[in-house]
Order: structure tokens, then sequence, then C-alpha cells
């Protein structure tokens, strides 16, 4: 809705910086990369073959890459929701009047500002098994039985790293729970409690129909986020033990930059690709037609 | 007796949170004080109160690392990318916003669907064009990938914001014969900084804190990044720590600084660039 506006067009002209450059180095790679998934370029010589869908082949027997691919599907999962419960609980404990909120608000967000590759480092020394703080605590409080080795056990190791993830992502949630939730008209909350309905009924039958936006917003996100890890990687395990941590980033940058095929690692981009554009479709359709029915 | 149980549930409430945030704070606290400690120190010491404290760490990481270059190429690749993000991406939204053919729908749509390409596919062709522009390795070749990847969010903000602005201030200065150059610079701009501070911010943090360009395009000992110059310390099997640990506090400090002052405006600015989902 636009009032008739005696205001002259706005030349053109304006996009144009944006433009090229956003087609130059966007659209025009992304629209190449269809193509170097489908060659043998090595990275280095200028000469390549096409050599059809036989990258994208080699992919479904390749074990590190099907381990890759299982990992940040689980990854992705992990950490949508995880961050997604965290958030949600952080919203309802600092909502409505707590003393403190604006503190403890930043102290939950605040590994949102760091850089994922320091935090990994940081988690990697406390999960270290002989010197991290969190086996040392753990055996001073004389629960030994429950030290491990965090990151080196094949079948512990992901999800040390997605707890992690969570971590660092549930103060976001947070502040679009937060968000959401002062949306919620304060006379809902009235009328259910003059039904009779307690808190936990309030949230389930109020509180929680109303979050459709943010949960539209986490979630989708989240996968978007996910299905990209790299940098917690790199810094806590690179891929370790064996393949149990490795993601399609980091065996697509290993595949590209330490053995030089990037025909293949193109391949492993594009897959991903399309993974998060399935899958981004899918939430939307789903979680919108959610909002609205609310 | 209500009165009472509620008082009861607030202090329930308090110490989950209390508890909670201990969870948050300890790593940051463990940080600090791990990097006064030497290797030997460190064992075994969740809470680093015993013994001394050693900057030599930092003076040793520091020179080791030629970490001042680092620092400084963060802070240029950060500022001169953010500058133009934000020159760049208010400029395109104007006729975005202001007109409402067919074409500026079109564009728009066309900015938007960035936002779901995640930069995994676009890195082997960007890598062959950086490496024939002879900007592979360069940070002039970063800026021009951040400023471009920066588009899609920022112009949605821009444009979303300014379509919310009244045209009346815009039709007047037209009227005193301005032309749309200088209404952009002189009225336009101006009205834009509540957005522009977001952008200012998602934007700042997100080149500071990036790993994946910089270890892919500027893994040279002179151009790398803070990121990558922490990363350089890393081994495959073990890490320095007692040199990790330093560098890790100043390529955190500067966000940290900024978020301690600034955390008001960072957590609304965070908050305006989350519509984007």
């Amino acid at each position: 809705m636009r009032h008739k506006s005696k205001l002259q067009r706005v030349p053109y002209t304006f996009v144009l910086p944006a433009l090229l450059l956003y087609l130059m180095f966007f659209i025009y790679p992304s629209i190449q990369s269809f193509y170097y998934a489908l060659t043998d370029w090595n990275g280095i010589n200028p000469d390549f073959n096409f050599v059809g869908m036989e990258n994208f082949l080699g992919l479904m027997d390749n074990m590190r890459f099907q381990a890759a691919f299982k990992n940040t599907l689980l990854y992705a999962v992990g950490l949508t929701l995880g961050q997604a419960i965290f958030g949600l609980l952080f919203a309802l404990l600092l909502h409505g009047g707590f003393k403190g909120q604006s503190f403890f608000r930043s102290v939950f967000f605040s590994p949102q500002i760091m850089s994922l590759l320091a935090i990994g480092y940081i988690w990697a020394y406390i999960y270290d098994p002989t010197t991290g703080s969190l086996n040392t605590i753990l055996n001073s409080l004389g629960l030994s039985g429950m030290a491990k080795n965090w990151l080196g056990d094949l079948d512990l190791a992901l999800w040390s790293v997605i707890a992690v993830s969570i971590w660092q992502g549930a103060g976001w949630c947070m502040l679009i729970f937060l968000a959401n939730l002062q949306s919620v008209p304060k006379d809902l909350y009235e009328a259910a409690s003059i039904d009779g309905a307690g808190t936990f009924k309030q949230f389930l039958n109020v509180t929680f129909p109303l979050l459709g936006p943010a949960i539209t917003i986490t979630l989708v996100t989240g996968m978007i986020n996910g299905l990209k890890a790299f940098d917690l990687i790199m810094s806590m395990t690179k891929g370790g033990p064996g393949y149990a941590t490795e993601s399609i980033s980091t065996v697509m940058y290993d595949t590209a930059f330490t053995r030089n095929l990037f025909g293949e690692a193109q391949a492993m981009g594009m897959i991903m690709f399309i993974v998060i554009f399935i899958i981004t479709i899918i939430q939307l359709t789903a979680l919108r037609k959610r909002e609205v029915d609310v | 007796m209500m009165r009472t149980t509620s008082i009861w549930k607030s202090y329930i409430r308090w110490a989950i949170v209390a508890l909670l945030s201990v969870f948050y704070l300890y790593p940051l606290y463990m940080l600090t004080v791990l990097s006064l400690k030497t290797n030997e120190q460190m064992f075994a010491s969740a809470f680093g109160l015993k013994g001394g404290f050693h900057f030599t760490n930092y003076v040793e990481a520091w020179t080791r690392s030629n970490f001042g270059q680092a620092l400084f190429n963060s802070s240029l690749i950060s500022i001169v990318s953010v500058s133009f993000i934000i020159l760049f991406g208010a400029m395109a939204s104007y006729p975005l916003a202001r007109r409402s053919g067919k074409l500026s729908v079109l564009l728009s749509l066309f900015f938007v669907v960035g936002l779901i390409v995640p930069v995994q596919l676009n890195l082997i062709p960007l890598f062959k064009m950086m490496n024939s522009l002879q900007l592979n390795q360069s940070q002039l070749g970063v800026i021009l990938l951040y400023i471009s990847f920066g588009m899609p969010l920022t112009i949605f903000l821009f444009s979303s914001f300014m379509r919310s602005l009244p045209m009346e201030l815009e039709e007047a200065a037209q009227i005193d014969g301005s032309s749309s150059v200088g209404i952009f610079f002189k009225i336009l701009l101006p009205l834009l900084k509540p957005v522009a501070a977001s952008v200012l911010i998602l934007q700042f943090l997100h080149i500071w804190n990036d790993f994946f360009l910089p270890v892919v395009f500027l893994n040279t000992d002179s151009l790398r990044t803070v990121q990558v110059a922490v990363y350089s310390f890393s081994g495959r099997y073990s890490n320095d720590w007692a040199h990790m640990f330093p560098m890790i506090v100043i390529c955190v400090a500067p966000v940290m600084l900024l978020y301690i002052f600034l955390q008001r405006y960072i957590i609304s600015g965070i908050m305006s660039g989350a519509v984007k989902g």
C-alpha cells in the first residue's frame, strides 16, 4: 500500500554497484558451480575434462563423505532442536519481570558475538580428558564414572560438538522467543487463569500456539546453519576421531585444498546446497501452514 | 499461602537461572585465567587459582605469531567491507523501496534468494575466478566477496525500513530542486541510522568472526586474519594451549568490549536481523 506520490522516479542506477558485485561474485559462480561439479578440475591445471556424473557417483561409495553426510544431518537436527528447546527455556525463565533479566539475557547471549573457532578451542580444552576442567570437576565431585574422553570417543565425539553448538546458539533463540513472548496479549493469560488453568496448562494452551513465528525462524535458520557446520569442528576435532565428526564442509575443504580434487569438492558443495534448499522449502511450507492455523 | 508459594517459585527460578549462567560464565573465566598460565600450571586445575600469572605468554605468542599484523588485517577488512556494505546496500534499496514496478519486485526477490545459498556452493568457481583476477591471497579480493555476500540481508533490511519512512521529506526536497542523488545523501541516508547500526553490528561481527573465507583466500603469514592466526597455533593432534589462549583472548576481546558497552544496541541490532527467516 503506497499512497500516490509526486516523487520523481528514483533511477535504477542506484542499484548498479550492489547488483554488479552480486552478479559477479555471487550469482555467476553459483551458476558456474553446476558445471564444475561435472568436471575433474584439480584446482591448478587450466585443462580439465568433463566427467558427467562421475563425481556424484563416486560420492555414493565414498565412506568418508557418507559419514560426513550422516553427521551433518545429525548435527543440524541436534543443533536446531537443542538450541530451540534451551532458547525457549531461557526465554520462559527470564520472561515477565524477572529481576536481573537484562544481565542474564546478556550472559546467555554472549557466545553469539564470539567466533565459533574461539568457542571451539575453549571447549576443546574443557573437554580434554586429562587436563580439561570437565573431567577435573567430575572427579573432584566424586563422579569419576561420568568422566569421559569427550572428543576422543567414536560414539561420543559428535554429541560433544553438538552440545557446544547448542550452548552457542541457545542465546540467539532465547532472544527470538523473548521478542515473540512480548507480543502475546496479557489478557489471554488472565482469561486462562480465570478458567483455572495452571502455569503449565497456560503455557501449553496459550503461549505455545502463539510462538509460531519464533519457532519458524529458529528452526529454519538453525537447520541452514547446522548444515554448513565447519568452524566448530575444525577447532574441536578436525573431523576425528576417524570420520566421527566430519561434516560436509570439512570434507569438502579437505578434498579441495589438501587433495586437490576440486570437481569432487564441488559435487559435495552442490549436494549441500540441494539439501539446504529442500529442507528450507519443506520447513517453510509446513511451519507457515501451522502459523496460519493458529 | 499463595504468597509464600510464589516467593518460593521465584527463588527456584532464580537458582535455575544462576546455575545455567555458570555454564556461560565459566568458559570465559577459564579462558582469561588460563591465558596467564604456563602449560604445566594448567594441569588439572579447573579454577586456575594455583600458581602465579604469566603475562609472558602474551608477549611470546604475540611475537611468534605476528598477531599485530593479523589484528590490523582483520580490522582493515572488517571496516572497509562494512562501510561499503552499508553504502551500496542503502543505495540499492532506494529505488527498490521507492518504485513499485515489476522490475523493482523482481530485483528485490533476486537479492533475497541469496539468503539460502551457502558459500560452499560458490567456493570452487570463486577460487578459480579469484586466481584469474589475481585476487587470491589479496585483501581486496576478500573485501569484494564480503560486500557481495552482504548484499542480500542488507538490502532486505534497508528496503523494508525505507518503505516505512514517509515520503514527504523527499517530496519537499524535490520541490526545492534537489536531485535524487542529493536527496539520497542529504535526506535519506541520515534517516537510515537505526538500520545502518543493525547492519553495521551484524556484518562487523560476521566478518570479524568469519573463518571460512580467510582460511581459503588469506592463508599467508602477512595477510591472515585473527581467526586464521589462532588456527595456525593448533596442531593435528595437540594444541599449544599456553600460546593459543592469549591469542584467543586478543581475538575475542575487541568484540567482547564492544558487547559490554553497547549490548543494548547489539542485541536489538541482531534481533532486527533475525527477521530474515
